[in-house]
């Protein structure tokens, strides 16, 4: 999204930029933070201010919103840790999840959720930790309230005999610290009527619907489930709006006007009829709305462009399935209407043409935990799956014969009932490829998960491809980079499933924000967007309570960095089986003589190096070895180095130019056969060569692995060379020993760089006692008493 | 005819003319016969008996007529307290005739019931027992006369009959004017079946105790010869004796210097010593055995289906009499064998009864004790009470209020012990409100329940505590002890733990029947957070713990021993424990979407294979059938459709025992999780009853507390008699018993009035309802609150140390409390005077007023205190600090 603001403000901007350019630079500072958004949310059609919490967002420029209907109207005050944004909630925008990120002088913060709710809001009121405190509400609001350790927030409601009231709480899918809540619906006196601490609906966040049974005041309490929570903010909806648990069919074709039933936990159905125009994510939203009142969260659906048959719980058996009319692709709508059923759906399929089953069901929140199996005729099962997609079932089926087929779907605990739905869809293996951004560390799937490119600097990052069915290479393309940004880069070779990209700024470009598309496209024409999988709150093994994904790759050019990176390109290559020093450059602006910490963001395949090394305090160069396996394969890659100092209490990100890295064949190879000697003696130890390319002029060979007293001799090497003989004397100190790891190693320099490959490896030396004759037996020996 | 079942010793009924048939015990479901009419028990009736009647009768009418009345009373009900003028009188006549003929026995026992000599080499001792009016017994068997009515079959030697020719007769059992006859049949005399290895050398190694643990059978053996641990795998021992060291072990050319017979006769060095002498029973069959060749048994020989020891039940009277027993095998081809002289005996208690080698128990000091006797892997046990003589004791008449003092005082009877009187109602108010809610009562209570003139005030009581929601709190968290509910690391989050105990408490709550309970527990599939039951599969995931573990909590059984070899003092097998081990391997367990869940199903395979031969075995319920598992069909569910019913009797009797346990201090079977045949119940009958009162009651719980509060066993007062105060086994008295730590500290903070706060629990919760047993607490641990770590019940501890006596005395629990307690400021500002508050502190922490001499002493500490304050902060303080606050009485 391009900077919302003004016009006038982004003259001032200007001209304070300008300002800073002509009295010096101004103080660069690192990436900003933006720990929290409060209030987590806002009712659509209406302006509200919103205060971000976070650290060195005093230069605040932008918010990204990755969706229209939210729109920055402008920041009141700003501190570096705190500060107020006005925002403008179109009454057309999106109910639910959007997402935020702030943008600063020095940088773009992580991605934060912001909830868009179709009620009227309240903050929560302390005290109401008790039942006789319990803040009063107005139906059909949302209260937004924070949660602390061992706290109850209790709530206030006015409701009247046979009204379906329903209490839905947003906690966990805020994504801000671990809070699981529960809800319960009370008497006055404490009497419980419902509760709910799970639903697969909403994961851990809770939902109770219930039919009042009197008129009368009623309590509805929420705490975290183990009374844990740390002033977790939460959105509460009270009040009697729809909110249907389930939707059947749980999806569509695209282009068709598609009839929904959605069902609430008490039976009332929300007929729902929608054009279905988009296609290829994952899964689409739903909002039942009755009497004005929307549900305030989704119900999932999937939309595909194929057809599509239903099998509404008749289908239990192979005789009674339904069969799709046409071969693949097509998608199977069914439910488990009763405990222990099967649903059954009949296919034809073609001999060896492979298929990719997949049950839709978790992924669009049904309760059902499916098991697909694939029969055939006679009811054999050919193939089964239970959790190939989460907890969804999917499997790829190759037919072996071209003939009828039928695909059976259960639950793995046997359950049942009106809102355990599924969708089959079974289509043709075909290529397909995403573009992802791997995460940065362990539990993190937020930093550097942008590009924030210094102002005539750069910054690299790495991307990745998962590819179904595509091996051959593939390219990367920018669009909608900020003025003056460029995106260096070189292609995915076929089967490379990593590389890295680097942004450059132009010394002269605005400070700028957007939210690029950045994708890749195979020789074969096939294309794929970025997607950016977020991931929120951490639970055990590394996996996630929460997380959703965009589709954007936010770039912004920032102030310029204290400090720029280059990598002093080599003429020469790296060989296999060798290393190559390539020397890094920091170009420290004065002042600023911090660490530099060196990471290289990608290692080719075959291509080794030091996860990180450190340019010191006030120093400007390093020497980073590169090394290449003897398997290496033969290329030229692109690597760059990515710098971080710490820059004003924060990490500053620059990187190398996208530089080369040649990989080329070995010089020489050898072997170094095993001698013995004893102490005092000479030894020739023997390397036999077998040239492969043109030496390096200067070359030498090191022989290494030798014990210290006897150090590291080298010898030249010439042309055609047929081997090296090193000669040397055994010192008549050294004890005996076996020295195995003798390697011979080709050294030289080449246009300044140091060049090292190793020749031959495994060689050994036996230094073996002396054999002492009768002659050497002294005074004191048996044969000497024998004499 | 009423018999019990010789496996589970179910108490059997059945027609007399049905002796003999084979049936299945309706219990247990093993094969037994139904015995012989009234096991072979002769009722006095000899003349001579009769006119020594007609003559005392001749002679004392009036005597005879007031007697006859006393009988006629005795016959009903006593309702009042203490013995009336008739029983008093009706005692006198019963000891008086006591006096005039002690050597009168009522009935007399032949055991066994029938002899079946079955081959030439066959043989079967006879023991008589003689039975007394006042239930002792006395073994008469060298005192009877024994005669078979047709010599020819067999010859009678020390009261043992050996086959002669083939027939049936019977054998004439005579003493003190009682018969006997026990029907003798003889078959196949002349036929002398070759020497197994199996069933005659194997019985040999356990009974010299070659193959136990402190000797060969240990797990790698002794001296380089391993023999499986009693015997578990006789393929293994007659490889390891024959094969090993060929020609060493056994000698074939030379048998008599087979190093197995000269090491178990002592002929050469032996770590072990002399085990048994060259004449003996056990030295000539391994002898013949090797004679014949040291055969390898062929596949289809008969095997050890059953075995009895006989007498069931024998009372002893007086230090040095005697009893011996007899045991028999019975074999899968219906024959018998008395194998007394290859049985292991053991007593569980060698100072009231000791058992030598040959089967003989010595009385010792009064008391009871279970003798054991193992044979092969099978173990079976009777009961043997000793008791002092005592001519002319006289049970008194004590009013019983339910069956359950019927049968406590039916066993304290033959003890000759008379239980306590009933505490008084402050003690009662105070016992029950600690032992039905784990809190004291307040004192307003307490003055208002002494005071009353309500007839069933106590009841009343009772009925008050148990629909209380405290009561279901205290029972959670002794099941959550049972179930280890605990949260541990990744399988059992926080969040699960306190999901399974608010599932287990709804049903507390709700007081939903335990069968249904446990069925659920054992059947549960689905997410650990959102269907908790299943908790239970993850605080435990090994298939043998679980099966472990279900046998000890739900059945009282600890089987772990049979993992590795058969149980030595139990019944049960390594076929048995993996048989049951077989319900639980196809638990499949995969991640969940929430990082914290696991979804538990069942995977439509997985078996146990039994670790001597690798072969899969089939589910078979622990003492029951093997049963039919359709295809697809859960084991778990049949397990638990079994399980939690009438058809597993140990099911309601387990909980029976752990429900009185808590209230009476100890278990009929103590521990409660012990259930063996060599720790039986001290009042079987009371066990039984209890377990079918449960039943009855659909195993709603709060009956059979509410029978057991009211009975007057449970009301006893702790004070001893005379005849009592050894006696802590037969609820003769009530224990005094510690508060455990949760209702100490809760009683603490209730009197102290100072609320603690327990992590993940609001402000004044109580300890009891601490949900995640890896919440840490010092006082808890201090005094002993259960780790969870285990099922077993020996997790909490009651027993003192030095840290408890230290915290109490200058730890947080009283000092810190309390220092931030309003009690004595308010109690002094609203009493005014000391002596009253005195008295108000006592009410609260003791239940009762201080008595005059304390209270003269309190008030002369409190005069001298520097404010009147703080010498009643210094009373309270004693009062936390005394035994009797600490311990419910």
């Amino acid at each position: 999204m391009k900077s919302r603001q003004p016009f006038g403000v982004r003259i001032i901007g200007w001209i304070v930029g300008a300002v800073f350019v002509l009295l010096g630079e101004p103080s660069p500072a690192a990436g900003p933070v933006l720990s929290d958004v409060r209030p987590a949310g806002g009712q659509r059609g209406t302006e509200l201010t919103v205060v971000l919490t976070g650290q060195r967002l005093a230069d605040i420029k932008d918010l990204f919103f990755y969706d229209s209907g939210v729109q920055l109207v402008r920041f009141s005050t700003n501190k570096t840790n705190s500060v107020s944004a006005d925002l403008k909630i179109s009454d057309k925008a999106r109910l639910g999840e959007h997402l935020l990120k702030a943008r600063t002088g020095s940088g773009i913060t992580e991605t934060r959720i912001f909830s868009v709710g179709p009620f009227p809001e309240f903050a929560e009121q302390e005290p109401n930790s008790e039942i006789s405190r319990a803040q009063k509400v107005p139906l059909n609001s949302t209260v937004n309230g924070l949660v602390g350790a061992e706290d109850e927030d209790f709530y206030r409601v006015e409701l009247r005999r046979g009204d379906v009231f329903t209490a839905e709480v947003e906690a966990m899918r805020l994504g801000r610290t671990i809070m699981d809540p529960r809800l319960t619906i009370m008497e006055t006196n404490g009497t419980v009527l419902a509760m709910n601490d799970d639903n697969v609906l909403l994961k851990q966040d809770s939902v109770v619907t219930f039919t009042v049974p009197h008129d009368g005041a009623f309590i509805v309490q929420l705490r975290e489930s183990t009374l844990s929570g740390a002033a977790t903010p939460y959105r509460l909806h009270m009040g009697t709006f729809p909110r249907p648990m389930s939707v059947f069919p749980p999806g569509g074709q695209s282009g068709r006007e598609v009839s929904f039933e959605l069902t609430d936990a008490v039976g009332r159905k929300f007929p729902l009829s929608e054009p279905l125009s988009k296609t290829g994510a994952d899964r689409f939203p739903l909002f039942a709305v009755r009497g004005g009142l929307s549900a305030p969260s989704a119900n999932w659906i999937r939309v595909s462009p194929f057809p599509d048959i239903t099998g509404d719980g008749g289908n239990t058996s192979r005789e009674t399935a339904p069969a799709a009319a046409e071969k693949a692709p097509f998608a199977f709508n069914g439910r488990l209407a009763n405990a222990g059923d099967a649903a059954y759906f009949k296919f034809f399929a073609q001999r060896g043409k492979a298929l990719e089953v997949s049950v839709y069901g978790r992924r669009l929140r049904s309760p059902i935990d499916p098991v697909l199996d694939v029969l055939n005729m006679k009811g054999e099962v050919l193939t089964s799956n239970d959790d190939g997609a989460g907890v969804d079932a999917a499997v790829r089926f190759v037919p072996p014969y071209e003939t009828n087929y039928f695909l059976r779907v259960t639950d793995q605990l046997k359950r049942g009932g009106p809102g355990f739905v599924f969708r089959a869809e079974i289509t043709p293996s075909e290529p397909s490829v995403t573009l992802t951004m791997p995460p940065a560390g362990r539990n993190d799937s937020q930093t550097r998960q942008y590009a924030a490119v210094p102002r005539g600097g750069r910054v690299a990052t790495l991307l990745a491809v998962r590819r179904q069915n595509v091996d051959g290479a593939l390219t990367l393309e920018a669009a909608n980079l900020p003025p003056g940004v460029t995106m260096k880069t070189a292609a995915f070779g076929p089967r490379q499933d990593q590389t890295v990209a680097v942004f450059e700024a132009a010394p002269d470009a605005a400070l700028a924000g957007t939210l690029a598309d950045v994708f890749v496209r195979s020789t074969n024409g096939v294309t794929a967007g970025f997607r950016n999988d977020l991931e929120f709150l951490y639970g055990p093994n590394n996996t996630a309570y929460y997380a959703t994904h965009s589709e954007r790759f936010p770039v912004a050019v920032t102030e310029a960095a204290p400090f720029s990176l280059r990598i002093v390109e080599s003429k020469s290559a790296v060989v296999q089986g060798g290393t190559l020093d390539l020397r890094i450059i920091a170009d420290r602006k004065a002042a600023f003589d911090e660490p530099i910490n060196l990471k290289m963001l990608w290692n080719p395949p075959g291509i080794s190096s030091q996860p990180e090394m450190t340019i010191p305090k006030g120093q400007t160069s390093i020497v980073y070895q590169v090394s290449a396996n003897a398997g290496a394969e033969l290329k030229a890659w692109k690597i760059a180095i990515l710098g971080t100092a710490t820059v004003e209490g924060g990490p500053l990100h620059v990187s190398t130019q996208l530089a080369s890295l040649d990989v080329a064949e070995p010089f020489l190879l050898g072997k170094v056969d095993t001698v013995a000697s004893e102490p005092g003696k000479m030894v020739k130890i023997v390397c036999k060569l077998e040239h492969k390319r043109a030496l390096p002029a200067g070359a030498k060979l090191r022989l290494l692995g030798l014990p210290e007293k006897l150090g590291a001799p080298s010898l030249e090497v010439t042309k055609d060379q047929p081997e090296a003989v090193f000669e040397l004397k055994i010192p008549e100190d050294l004890a005996p020993a076996s020295f195995r790891q003798l390697s011979c190693v080709l050294e030289a320099t080449v246009e300044g760089d140091l060049l090292r490959q190793t020749v031959s490896t495994a060689g050994t030396l036996r230094v073996v006692p002396t054999k002492k004759t009768l002659a050497d037996a002294g005074p004191g020996t048996k044969q000497a008493k024998t004499k | 005819m009423k018999f019990a079942c010789l496996h589970c010793q179910q108490h059997l009924e059945a027609d007399s003319t049905q002796s003999g048939l084979q049936i299945n015990c309706p219990s247990c479901g093993q094969s037994l016969e139904i015995p012989g009419a009234a096991p072979a028990v002769a009722q006095a009736a000899d003349p001579r008996r009769r006119s020594r009647l007609v003559l005392f009768f001749g002679i004392a009418t009036a005597l005879a007529i007031t007697a006859a009345l006393a009988v006629a009373l005795a016959g009903r009900p006593a309702q009042g307290k203490s013995p009336t003028a008739l029983g008093k009188v009706r005692d006198n006549i019963r000891g008086l005739w006591l006096g005039w003929f002690p050597e009168t026995p009522a009935t007399l026992s032949v055991f066994p019931t029938n002899v079946a000599l079955n081959n030439g080499r066959d043989w079967q001792g006879i023991v008589v027992q003689a039975g007394y009016a006042d239930g002792s017994t006395r073994d008469v068997t060298t005192k009877s006369k024994l005669r078979l009515e047709d010599p020819k079959l067999a010859r009678i030697d020390q009261a043992a009959l050996f086959p002669l020719a083939d027939g049936s007769s019977t054998l004439k059992v005579r003493y003190a004017g009682l018969a006997v006859d026990v029907p003798v049949v003889v078959a196949q005399s002349t036929n002398r079946p070759p020497i197994s290895f199996i069933i005659d050398v194997m019985p040999v190694l356990s009974k010299a105790g070659c193959n136990s643990g402190a000797c060969h059978g240990t797990s790698r053996g002794k001296d380089g010869f391993h023999l499986s641990l009693f015997g578990y795998d006789p393929d293994g021992d007659y490889f390891r004796l024959t094969r090993e060291f060929i020609g060493r072990r056994i000698n074939l050319a030379v048998p008599e210097e087979s190093l197995l017979l000269q090491k178990g006769a002592g002929q050469v060095p032996h770590t072990g010593g002399e085990r048994f002498k060259t004449n003996s029973a056990l030295y000539a069959p391994v002898l013949a055995w090797i004679r014949d060749g040291a055969r390898k048994d062929s596949t289809n020989i008969a095997r050890t289906i059953r075995v009895e020891i006989l007498p069931q039940q024998t009372v002893l009277i007086g230090a040095g009499s005697q009893q011996r027993f007899s045991v028999r095998a019975h074999y899968s081809d219906g024959s018998d064998r008395d194998v007394t002289s290859l049985a292991v005996f053991l007593s569980n208690n060698d100072v009231a009864a000791k058992i030598s080698d040959d089967g003989v128990v010595t009385a010792g000091q009064r008391g009871e004790a279970y003798v054991t006797a193992r044979f092969e892997e099978f173990t079976v046990g009777s009961q043997v009470v000793v008791s002092p003589p005592a001519a002319g004791f006289v049970f008194p008449e004590i009013a019983s209020n339910n069956y359950i003092d019927d049968l406590v005082h039916a066993k304290l009877k033959k003890l000759r012990v008379i239980p306590s009187e009933i505490c008084d109602d402050a003690t009662f108010i105070r016992r029950a409100y600690i032992d039905i809610i784990g809190l004291l009562p307040g004192a307003d209570e307490v003055r208002a329940f002494a005071n009353s003139k309500e007839l069933k005030k106590r009841e009343q009581l009772v009925d008050k505590l148990i629909a209380r929601e405290e009561f279901a709190d205290l029972w959670v968290m002794k099941f959550a002890e049972l179930l280890a509910i605990r949260s541990r690391n990744d399988e059992v989050s926080t969040k699960a733990a306190l999901s399974y105990f608010d599932w287990l408490r709804e049903r507390m709550l709700t007081n939903q029947p335990m069968d249904r309970v446990v069925r659920d527990l054992l059947t549960a599939r689905g997410s650990s957070l959102t269907d908790p039951a299943v908790n239970y599969y993850q605080i435990e995931r090994e298939t043998l713990k679980i099966s472990e573990n279900v046998a000890q909590v739900f059945m009282g059984m600890r089987i772990q021993c049979a993992q590795c070899h058969n149980h030595p003092f139990d019944r049960w097998t390594m076929n048995d424990y993996y048989g049951f081990a077989a319900f639980f391997p196809q638990i499949g367990r995969k991640q969940g979407e929430d990082p914290r869940e696991t979804i538990v199903f069942d995977r439509p395979d997985g078996d146990v294979k039994h670790p001597v031969g690798g072969k899969t075995v089939k589910p078979k319920f622990l003492g029951g059938e093997v049963p039919e598992i359709a295809k697809g069909e859960s084991r778990r569910t049949v397990l638990a459709n079994w399980l939690a019913s009438p058809k597993n009797p140990f099911f309601a009797r387990n909980l029976a025992n752990v429900v009185w346990a808590h209230f009476l201090g100890r278990g009929i079977i103590e521990p409660v999780d012990d259930i063996r045949v060599s720790n039986p119940a001290v009042n079987p009958e009371l066990l039984d009853t209890l377990g079918k009162k449960f039943t009855d009651y659909q195993y709603d719980f709060r009956k059979l507390v509410r029978d057991i509060c009211l009975s007057r066993t449970y009301q006893l007062s702790t004070r001893p008699n005379e005849s009592n105060v050894h006696d802590d086994r037969n609820f003769a008295r009530a224990a005094i018993r510690r508060m455990r730590a949760e209702v100490l500290l809760d009683s603490i903070n209730q009197v102290a009035e100072t609320p603690d706060k327990y992590q993940g629990l609001p402000r004044g919760a109580r300890a009891v309802q601490i949900a995640d047993g890896n919440v840490a607490n010092y006082f808890l641990t201090t005094f002993g609150r259960a780790t969870r770590t285990t099922v077993c019940s020996c997790e909490v501890k009651t027993e003192p140390n030095l840290s408890q006596a230290l915290h109490l005395l200058n730890g947080s629990a009283t000092n810190d409390k309390l220092q931030n307690s309003p009690v004595v400021k308010r109690l002094f500002k609203e009493l005014k005077e000391p002596a009253k508050v005195i008295d108000e502190l006592y009410m609260r922490c003791l239940a009762r007023n201080a008595t005059d001499e304390e209270r003269s002493k309190l008030m002369a500490f409190v005069d001298k205190a520097k404010t009147k304050d703080q010498g009643l902060q210094d009373v309270f303080w004693s009062l936390l600090n005394s035994k009797e606050f600490l311990f419910n009485h």
